[in-house]
Parts: C-alpha cells; sequence; structure tokens
C-alpha cells in the first residue's frame, strides 16, 4: 500500500516537471519554425546559437553576463510566485521594477553616495524595494478594499508609471546629453566580490547572489511558516480561508507588498550592478516586469524553480543576444518566453492528461495481472 | 465654437476604437471566455491591417483601400483569438494567463517581423488619405454636422454599425440568447442541446474579429505610424468593459466616458485653460488610467460578470 | 415478450469514472405510460443512468433502445428529438434569464432573423394551464421561489413535447405540500400518456406514487419491484443492503443554562435592498440539538453566515455564554463556536491542501502548531491529522498526505466532521451536514451530533431535510422568508403541519 502511494506520489511530481519541459519545447519548436520561415539559410544556426547561449562564441565571458540578466527576472518571477501563491494576479512587475530602478538611482546620487562603505549600496537597494512595495500598495487596496480587478488594477499603475517616469527622470537625473538617467557614483554599485574571478567576466556582481538568497527565503517562507501557509490558503480557496478565520484583505496587501519589493529590488540590483545600466527616455514597460510571469510559470509557482527558471530565460537571452549576428532580431526570446506562458496556461490540463496515460498503463498492467482498479 | 468641434472630432477618435474593443470583449466573455488579450489583439492586427494598406498602395485607391485593410485586420484578429479559443475552450486553460501570454507575444512578435520586414526599423509608416473633408448634405446640419461629419472617418460609422448590429445580435436573436447563455450556465445551456463549445467558438471569432478591426481603427486618425503598441487601449477596454457591467447600452456610456478622459489627455495642450493649469504632461496622459482606477473603484463592489466566465468548461463536471 | 409497450430499455449499461464503476451492466425495461421510480443511496447509480438516457454520459458498454428501436444518445439534443426530458436536481436555469427564456432556450421559434417570444409565450402559457403549473413566464429565475423554478423545469420539458420525463430527487427541495402538489402534476401528466422516471431515495414517497420501483445498490441493478406489493421496510433492506432503522437512536434531551442566543438579527442583501434575515431571535442551550427547517432560500443560510461572521448582520446581537460577539472576527467566533459549513468544497475545504493541513485549518495558528517565530511544527500536523484520521475512520488514498480534491465526498465531510468536533467549542453549528452521503456516513454523523449533545455541547442544526430535523433535533424553529415563523417540538408536530409552517401559511403567534 505505502510503496504503491509512494510510486503515485512520484508520477504526479514527474508530471509537473514534464509540462514544464513540454512548454520550453513548445516555445523552442515555435522559435525554430519562425526563424526558418523568416530566414531559411541561416536559420538552423542562429537557432543553434540561441539555444547554445553562445558558450562557443563568446566563452566564459558570458557566464556574468548570464548572471546579469537572470538577476532582475529571478527578482520578478519570485515576486510572481508569492502573489499567484496568494491568488493575486499582479502584472504591475514593470510598473513595480522601473519605480524600484528610479529609487535605487535617485538615492545613490542624491543620498547615499556619502554614507559609511557598505550602506552606500544598500541603501539604495532597501529603498528600492520599499519604492516597488509603495507601487504595489494601491493596486492592493483596490483590490482588498474596493474588489476592483488586480489585472487591471496592476496594468493601469504600469502606465501610470510608464509616464510618469520621464517625468521624473526629465527633472532629476536626466543626462542630456546621451539621453538617459545619469551615471550612478562608483561607489554605490554593488561589490564585486569573488564574481569576476568565478565568471570571468569583469563587471559582473553579488547581484545573483542577492536575488538568490531571497528566493530561498521566500521558498521557506511559502513552505515553511504560519504567514505562507496563509497566503497558500487564501491563493487555493479564498472563501475557506476566510471561513477557518483567516484575515483575507490583510493577506492580499501582504502579498501583493511582498511581491512590489521584490520587484523593486530586482530593479535595484539590475541599475545599481557594476556594469552599469541606465534608463532610457522611452514610453516603454520594462520587459524584466513580464518575464517574471514566465519565470513563475516555468518554476510552476515555487520560488525555488524560479532560480532555474531565470537562469534559463536568461540563457535564452544571451543567446539571442548573439543571434544578431546572424541578422536576426533578438525579439525571437520574448516570442519563446510568450509561448512558454502560452503552454503554461493549461500546465494543468497537460499534467491530468500525462496522470491519465500513466494511470491507464498502469491500470492496463493491472488488468494483465488480474487485479482491478476499484 | 471651433474648440468644441474640435474636441467633438478628437472625441470620436478615441471613443470609436475603444466601443469597438469592448464590444469585442463583451462577445468573449458573455460567451464565457475571459479575454485578457485584447491589447494583444489591437497591436498584432493593426500591423497586418497597416501591413495591409501599404501593399495596397498604388493598386487599390479611396477608402477601398481602408475597407480591404480593415477586413484583413479582422482576419488577423481571429487567427489570433484562435489560439485564445483553443487553449480556454479545449485545453482547460487559465485564461488570464493566456491572455497575459498573447499580451506577450504580439508586441514582441511584432517588433521582430517588423525588423525582419524593413531590416532593422520597427516602424511601419502609413499613408492616410481617408480623412473625409465633408459628408455632402449631413455636414451641413447645424452643431451636429461640424462635429460629427466633417473631417472625419469611415470607421466612425462603422464602429457605430458594430455597436447597433451587436446589441441587436445579443439581445433580439436565437445567437445571442445562447450565447449568453453559455456564459451564465453553461451546464443549463448543454442540457437543452446548446453545444457550449461551439458557441464559444463562434463568440471568440466574432470578437477577434472586431477586435482586430478595432485595432486598426484606432491608429489610423492618431499616427503616422506604427510602433508595436496601442498605448494600453485594450486594457482600457476591458474597463470600459467591467464600468460597462458587459452589457451594451452602459457600454456605450463608459466607453465615451474613458474616451473623454483620453480626448482631454491628449488635446489638453489645444484648450487653452487646461493648457494654462501648468500640470505636468505625465498627469494628462496617465489620466485616463487613473480615471479608471477610480471608477471601478466606484463600481466593482458589485460584480455583474457573467457568472460562467473565466471557469473552463468540462463537459463531464456535473 | 413485453417489448411493444416497452418505451425504453437499457440493454447491459456500464459507465465508468475514474476509481469508480457507477454503473455496472444494468438492464431494465421501463414500461410506456408507467412512473417507474429508481431507489438507491447517493452514488448508486441512479443519477448516471439518467444521465446515460439523457445522453450526458456516453456509456462504456452496453446500449439503449427507445420505441422498441436502438439509438445512440450522444448529447441532449438528441434525447430531446427522442422525446425524452430531464429535471436535474439542481436545476438547469440561467439565474438572469426570464422562465420564458429558459423554457425556449436550443428550441426557438424564428421570426424572420429576430426570436419569436410572442408565440413561445402563447404556447408557455397553454401548457401552464393544461397541466396546473402556474408560474409567471417573464419573472427572472432569480426572483422566483425554488417551487416555481421547478415548474419552470418542467414546463422546459412539456415544450420540447417530451414523451419520457425523467425527475432527478425533485422533492428534495420542497414543502410536504409542493411535494403533494408535484406528485398530483406527475400522476397526471402519467394520465395523459407521459412515461416518468424518478429517481429517489425517499421511500415514503416512492410508495405513493410510484407502478414500479428499481432498487440499485453500488452501481448494479438489485431488483425491480411493483410499487403496491412492497414496503418500504423492504425497499430500505435493498437499497442499503442490510437492515437499517432510520431512526436516531437518543435518549430525552436534557438542556441547561442558555449558550448561544440570538436577538433580533437582521440581514439585509446588499443589492435587492431585500431583508434576507428579518428580526430573528432564537437560544441554543447546553445539551440540546436546535435544528433550523425551512426551504432552501429562505434565509437561513444567511443566518449561519451571519452567525458565524462570514456576512456582515445590519442589526441585531449575537451572545455567547453571556459575552457580546457580533462585532467579533471570525478567527475569535471559530474559538467558541465551531463550524460544518453547508458547501464543504466553498468553505470546508482547501481542496488542494492535504489532508493534514485541512485538519489543522482552524488550529494551525495555535502554540502547539506553530513556533514563536512563525515556523510551523509539522510534526504535530502530522499526529494531529493521524490521530483524528484513526479517532474518525477517514479514509483515503496516501493517509495525511491525500489531497482532499482527490477523497471522496463522504470522507471528505468525515474530515470537516472531525475537525469541527475536535474544537471542542461550546456551540457547534452543522449545516446540511449530510448532504450527498451514504446511509452509512449519515448515520455516523447523526450519531456525532447526538453525541457532542450529551457532552453538553449547544447544537444548532440547519438542515432541509425534514426527516433529518424531525429525527434528529430537540426542538426545531421554521423559517420562511427571513422570518421564523415557529418554535417547535418535533415530537408534538406533524410533518404536515410542519409544511404550513415552511410554506408561511401558519405562524406561530407568540413569537411576534
Amino acid at each position: 500500500m505505502t510503496v504503491k502511494a509512494k510510486r503515485r506520489f512520484d508520477i504526479t511530481r514527474h508530471t509537473s516537471l514534464l509540462s514544464s519541459l513540454i512548454a520550453v519545447v513548445g516555445g523552442l519548436i515555435i522559435a525554430f519554425i519562425v526563424l526558418m520561415l523568416t530566414n531559411p539559410s541561416k536559420g538552423l544556426s542562429a537557432f543553434t546559437t540561441l539555444i547554445t547561449g553562445g558558450f562557443q562564441l563568446g566563452g566564459l565571458k558570458n557566464l556574468g553576463t548570464l548572471f546579469y540578466f537572470a538577476t532582475p527576472i529571478l527578482c520578478t518571477g519570485v515576486a510572481m510566485c508569492v502573489a499567484f501563491q496568494a491568488g493575486i494576479f499582479n502584472i504591475g512587475g514593470p510598473g513595480q521594477y522601473s519605480v524600484g530602478a528610479l529609487a535605487a538611482i535617485l538615492t545613490s546620487l542624491y543620498f547615499s553616495k556619502d554614507l559609511p562603505s557598505p550602506l552606500t549600496w544598500i541603501v539604495p537597494l532597501i529603498v528600492a524595494t520599499l519604492a516597488g512595495a509603495v507601487w504595489a500598495f494601491i493596486p492592493g487596496v483596490l483590490k482588498a478594499y474596493f474588489n476592483v480587478n488586480v489585472v487591471i488594477g496592476t496594468i493601469m499603475f504600469n502606465y501610470i508609471e510608464m509616464y510618469y517616469m520621464m517625468h521624473w527622470i526629465n527633472d532629476y537625473c536626466y543626462d542630456a546629453m546621451k539621453g538617459q538617467t545619469r551615471a550612478i557614483p562608483a561607489q554605490c554599485k554593488l561589490p564585486q566580490a569573488f564574481m569576476p574571478a568565478i565568471t570571468a567576466n569583469k563587471t559582473a556582481d553579488i547581484g545573483i547572489i542577492i536575488a538568490i538568497l531571497v528566493a530561498i527565503c521566500a521558498w521557506v517562507l511559502l513552505e515553511k511558516t504560519k504567514l505562507g501557509y496563509e497566503l497558500k490558503a487564501c491563493g487555493k480557496n479564498a472563501e475557506a480561508s476566510r471561513y477557518a478565520g483567516i484575515k483575507s484583505k490583510r493577506n492580499i496587501m501582504i502579498s501583493i507588498l511582498l511581491s512590489g519589493a521584490l520587484c523593486g529590488l530586482g530593479g535595484g540590483l539590475t541599475h545599481l550592478s557594476a556594469s552599469g545600466t541606465y534608463i532610457t527616455m522611452k514610453e516603454q514597460l520594462a520587459a524584466e516586469g513580464f518575464n517574471g510571469i514566465a519565470v513563475c510559470c516555468l518554476a510552476n509557482n515555487s520560488p525555488l524553480g524560479a532560480i532555474l527558471g531565470a537562469l534559463f530565460l536568461a540563457f535564452l537571452t544571451v543567446g539571442g543576444n548573439y543571434m544578431q549576428i546572424f541578422g536576426f532580431q533578438r525579439e525571437i526570446v520574448s516570442v519563446i518566453t510568450s509561448v512558454i506562458i502560452y503552454f503554461a496556461a493549461f500546465s494543468l490540463f497537460l499534467k491530468q492528461m500525462l496522470e491519465k496515460m500513466l494511470i491507464k498503463q498502469t491500470t492496463e498492467i493491472n488488468k494483465v495481472t488480474g487485479e482491478e482498479l476499484k | 465654437m471651433e474648440m468644441i468641434y474640435f474636441i467633438a472630432r478628437y472625441f470620436m477618435y478615441f471613443f470609436i476604437p475603444l466601443l469597438v474593443v469592448s464590444i469585442s470583449g463583451m462577445f468573449s466573455e458573455r460567451s464565457g471566455v475571459i479575454h485578457m488579450g485584447l491589447d494583444s489583439v489591437m497591436v498584432w492586427s493593426c500591423m497586418w491591417g497597416v501591413l495591409c494598406l501599404q501593399w495596397l498602395d498604388g493598386v487599390v485607391a479611396g477608402q477601398l483601400r481602408l475597407l480591404i485593410a480593415l477586413l484583413f485586420a479582422g482576419v488577423m484578429g481571429v487567427l489570433l483569438t484562435l489560439l485564445l479559443a483553443v487553449a480556454a475552450i479545449n485545453l482547460n486553460a487559465d485564461q488570464t494567463i493566456v491572455g497575459m501570454a498573447l499580451n506577450t507575444f504580439a508586441p514582441a512578435f511584432c517588433i521582430f517581423f517588423a525588423r525582419v520586414l524593413q531590416n532593422g526599423s520597427e516602424h511601419l509608416s502609413i499613408r492616410n488619405d481617408f480623412l473625409i473633408e465633408r459628408i455632402p448634405v449631413l455636414a451641413d446640419i447645424p452643431v451636429l454636422g461640424p462635429m460629427f461629419f466633417t473631417r472625419t472617418y469611415i470607421t466612425n460609422f462603422i464602429g457605430i454599425a458594430i455597436f447597433i448590429i451587436s446589441a441587436i445580435v445579443l439581445n433580439k436573436t436565437r445567437f445571442g440568447l445562447r450565447m449568453c447563455a453559455c456564459g451564465e450556465n453553461p451546464q443549463a445551456a448543454e442540457s437543452l442541446g446548446v453545444n457550449v463549445q461551439k458557441y464559444r467558438y463562434a463568440a471568440l471569432i466574432i470578437a477577434g474579429f472586431i477586435g482586430g478591426m478595432g485595432g486598426l481603427m484606432y491608429i489610423l486618425p492618431v499616427a503616422t505610424h506604427y510602433s508595436q503598441t496601442v498605448g494600453g487601449y485594450g486594457y482600457l477596454a476591458m474597463s470600459v468593459l467591467i464600468f460597462g457591467q458587459w452589457r451594451s447600452i452602459p457600454l456605450l456610456g463608459a466607453a465615451a466616458f474613458f474616451a473623454f478622459c483620453k480626448t482631454i489627455a491628449n488635446a489638453y495642450s489645444g484648450i487653452p485653460l487646461l493648457a494654462n493649469l501648468g500640470l505636468p504632461a505625465a498627469f494628462y496622459k496617465s489620466l485616463p488610467f487613473i480615471v479608471t482606477l477610480i471608477a471601478l473603484a466606484i463600481t466593482s463592489k458589485h460584480d455583474h460578470a457573467p457568472k460562467a466566465s473565466g471557469q473552463p468548461y468540462d463537459k463531464s463536471m456535473r | 415478450m413485453e417489448t411493444a409497450e416497452n418505451i425504453i430499455e437499457f440493454r447491459h449499461i456500464t459507465k465508468r469514472f475514474p476509481g469508480i464503476i457507477a454503473c455496472n451492466d444494468i438492464s431494465l425495461n421501463i414500461r410506456k405510460g408507467e412512473i417507474h421510480a429508481l431507489l438507491g443511496e447517493n452514488g448508486a447509480g441512479k443519477s448516471t443512468l439518467m444521465s446515460v438516457l439523457f445522453g450526458m454520459y456516453t456509456p462504456e458498454e452496453g446500449s439503449i433502445a427507445i420505441r422498441g428501436k436502438e439509438v445512440k444518445i450522444t448529447n441532449p439534443r438528441v434525447a430531446t428529438e427522442l422525446g425524452i426530458g430531464m429535471v436535474h436536481q439542481h436545476f438547469k436555469l440561467v439565474q438572469n434569464y426570464s422562465v420564458l427564456q429558459n423554457i425556449v432556450l436550443g428550441s426557438e421559434t424564428l421570426k424572420g432573423p429576430f426570436l419569436d417570444m410572442d408565440s413561445c409565450r402563447k404556447k408557455v402559457v397553454e401548457l401552464s394551464q393544461k397541466y396546473g403549473l402556474a408560474v409567471d413566464p417573464d419573472a427572472l429565475i432569480e426572483n422566483i421561489t425554488v417551487g416555481q423554478q421547478q415548474r419552470c423545469e418542467i414546463l422546459k420539458m412539456l415544450y420540447r413535447d417530451a414523451e419520457i420525463l425523467i425527475f432527478d430527487e425533485p422533492t428534495a427541495v420542497l414543502t410536504p405540500q409542493e411535494i403533494d402538489e408535484l406528485m398530483e402534476i406527475m400522476k397526471g401528466l402519467a394520465k395523459e400518456g407521459h412515461t416518468i422516471l424518478f429517481i429517489s431515495h425517499k421511500l415514503e414517497e416512492i410508495k405513493r406514487v410510484s407502478d414500479r420501483v428499481t432498487v440499485l445498490r453500488r452501481g448494479k441493478l438489485i431488483e425491480t419491484l411493483n410499487a403496491a406489493e412492497t414496503t418500504t421496510t423492504q425497499m430500505g433492506e435493498l437499497m442499503v443492503g442490510r437492515e437499517v432503522s432510520f431512526h436516531v437512536d437518543k435518549k430525552p434531551a436534557e438542556p441547561k443554562e442558555e449558550v448561544l442566543k440570538v436577538e433580533h438579527l437582521t440581514m439585509i442583501n446588499d443589492e435587492t435592498k431585500k431583508k434576507v434575515v428579518n428580526d430573528v431571535s432564537f437560544s441554543v442551550r447546553k445539551g440540546e440539538i436546535l435544528a433550523i427547517a425551512g426551504i432552501d432560500g429562505n434565509g437561513q443560510s444567511e443566518l449561519i453566515y451571519g452567525l458565524t461572521g462570514i456576512m456582515p448582520i445590519n442589526e441585531g446581537k449575537i451572545m455567547i455564554n453571556g459575552e457580546d460577539y457580533t462585532k467579533k472576527s471570525i478567527r475569535e467566533r471559530n474559538l467558541v463556536m465551531s463550524h460544518i459549513p453547508e458547501d464543504r468544497h466553498k468553505y470546508g475545504l482547501i481542496l488542494d491542501y492535504p489532508l493534514s493541513y485541512n485538519l489543522a485549518l482552524k488550529n494551525y495558528f495555535k502554540p502547539e502548531f506553530v513556533s514563536k517565530t512563525g515556523f510551523l511544527n509539522f510534526h504535530k500536523f502530522d499526529t494531529y491529522a493521524d490521530e483524528l484520521i484513526d479517532r474518525f475512520d477517514i479514509r483515503s488514498g496516501q493517509g495525511r498526505i491525500t489531497m482532499a480534491r482527490s477523497m471522496s465526498g463522504g470522507n471528505q465531510q468525515k474530515a470537516i466532521v472531525a475537525r469541527e468536533i475536535d474544537q471542542n467549542a461550546d456551540v457547534l453549528v452543522a449545516v446540511q451536514p449530510t448532504r450527498g452521503l451514504d446511509v452509512g456516513a449519515i448515520e455516523f454523523i447523526h450519531k456525532q451530533l447526538v453525541e457532542q449533545r450529551d457532552k453538553g455541547k449547544a447544537v444548532l442544526l440547519m438542515s432541509f431535510e425534514l426527516d433529518e430535523v424531525m429525527d434528529v433535533a430537540d426542538r426545531v424553529i421554521v423559517m420562511f422568508e427571513g422570518e421564523i415563523m415557529g418554535n417547535l417540538d418535533p415530537k408534538k408536530v406533524s410533518v404536515e403541519e410542519m409544511g404550513l409552517y415552511m410554506a408561511g401559511v401558519k405562524r406561530e403567534e407568540k413569537n411576534a
């Protein structure tokens, strides 16, 4: 009995993984088709470049680039996991991310550059985190107390951010020569520690380590603590949670604030990075925010899985950049991302189908041996 | 007076696509499928519409070029919406996530495609010779004439026609009765021999077609080139849908309200009263979004959404 | 032999669902013009068999012949064309459509491209007059009573000229008087030449109305009997497979002091502005079971939600052990009042949590279950779950790690009952605690309720099943349109009299 139970438990775990894999493969197949259609002669080599992340071309140096791309989407991915698990569809990633980024830049330019050493970058990071939470606050209130659809609420805040961002940059930190935000002081950038040594990339910094630590903390929070129990309960069945005395409004607020904070942190980490990143004057929503959704979908809403998901997407991004050598546009990576999200939308269905297939097989075996499933 | 005419015409430019796209959403949601991807349908179809305009330039003249492009945009809208249909109807997908997938897909693909097509630049230019200076007879009506029948687009009238036809279809025909039953109680509809899947497909095809046309309708009066965005219009249309409580007539009012905000946002610099207030441009630009949130906060307390919308319909469940 | 008069023949029907065989090789003939009852417990397969006949499910094996001709009923449309109609247990009505719209949906008449509602209305009015099915064709479903909704469902079948009428548990939602009316309507329909299939687990009704009765048990056909030649006892034994007494064994109650006291409770629906609960006052004492009876939709559910804090109340006071609980949070109420909720999937369980998490749903925040730093004590979760599983005999595939979703309805309910009873709260609120369960589970839960009473708890039972109310309760209050119609002793009042209270015809004056 116990043996059988254990085996079935394993099957479901495998099917989760399998449905993520199907999503990835599906995304890659679509990418391949698109590449072949646009330029049949170079399509194959471009595709190879894409899926090998350009490692042959760039060598180890790309590990640093990989981490650089993975850091923000890991943060936003974990942010989505925390929100989704609590049943909140936070699409406000782009807004929260950008506000965090700007907050980090402004703090380092105007305030923290004169502080004692580690505080020069820690303070902007904290401010970025808080700023992300602030940007999530109003959609949270609207959802919790006014029943406003959280997708609409957060989307609206993305657009409000998009328009105001230009206004703020223009007023406070515009570098007119380059058409972007001013460079932050060197002492405010993230420490590099041993990272350049192990990634063979001079500009690598500890951003990815912070992001991974945050992902682990988020996992512990969701899986091991009372708050996590409550958040997930709300996400799985809000009515039953209320019945059990869990304060659903409070939980909506906590999850969306946490989620916003994580997005803000992602923005902070990216824009304090040692390699130097700037916000350009463009009416555009930050892709890092939306890519978090894909990371979260790949990870099946698990913050630990998000680490893998983020590294994978970053890997593709690096590959996509190298693919431009063949005259292909790197937007193909976003196309893959969207296909992954698309597949994730019916991963439950895929999972059930896979389970049904597996169970059918076992029942057929059982039938042969004469013991029928009751 | 000239100012009011100017605002009225400007208003129509925003009102019509908003109305049309929210009607597209209404078809989808009344049949029981949440359509979070309205924005993507607009972005995607708009590109195909613009491309079609380019292809036909010099081949077909005048309004016919626009009409063909509109039809083409509609057909492409259907294609994209079918992705939602398959996932939502056959694969029991989480419809919100599908919508987000489409919203990620459309702009990325359109940038990719436009760059491939033009070797680098993603902006597609539009040669717009569709403005109708004045419609004979009608333009001479006092007040209304200069407001609605001078410097207008044929799309304005198509939009109104879509509204009227859709209201009749939903409320007076067998198709509407059955389709809306699928959105309210699919089990009931199925038990009376209504094929829920078929009706949902039909609804989504209509939604895709209307939404696709809406994409092209949006860009025509307001831009000279297409750059893979419709300014969050799809999301605004969704808000209009909620604000209009998924019903035809309230939808008209809701669309008008939001279009008015959008008009203010875009035309404020031409209105001395507003231009002199000295508020930042960002404020006006984000005004429609802020107003949307306030409007939703007031009206969302009671949910009038079709009861089955967003829930996968599984025949084997009772 | 009798083929000529057999309007339906089920031939070796087998229908499987994952994990169970709902119908196992069932062969059955139905004669034209008879009222044929299908008797069985929940899960015996009677609804599945009828759904197969109505084209909702396709059987894996076997076939069906209608009027002697073998047919493939692949969907309800085919069934309708064959003259088969069905009134489902949970009505299949579109809430915001009118009665007329619901009736014509799927078989509309058109005038040009548009709906021709006028001619439809004429036909509906004719039918409703002919069969005595009074209902306003233009009323919205959400505004009419359950009895009227049922008439709408019957009209739906007749509108489609159905000859074979299936009634799935039609009496569960009606007052005794409405049941009488329905029986008359059914007999009238049979007289007009309709064949009626009638699903029920209520022996009395079957005896009263049907010509023949077929007993199903665990998916198998046990026997077909002539109703006139059998007794309810015999039918009961066949249904359950053993000797059963449907009577609950209990000592007379020994009520002590008041624990729960509700005073002038009023609840107003936000949208309709109607008073769904109107000036309700009652109290429950230690050591008694007070039942709230009434037809579904008369404010009982809202009253319970108001009491347990799930819905806000507009006026009135809730006192527990002399303390005012009107403004207290759900969590605070949970500590003194446990609650077996009406809808176990909506409120009772988190279906995608494992059993152990669900069993701890009301305890997880208590010091034994969580450390001061906020980390859960999983060892306690496990031992606590195992203890309850053992004590209440909750069965599931993988013990405490089983997802609640994959458990059977009876065991899900047992898990809720176990959790709520183990709260050891002074008040136990049980709402429809036995809905959808088989006789064994029903017996178990009734025994638990009586046991709690005898331990000195105040038990508040809300049920739509009049039999349950009469059997289990020591005292009954009847609700109609949000008001209490009477405070009665089930031993002194007859079922018929109770029905008059439930229908709002009779009212105890002293309560006013």
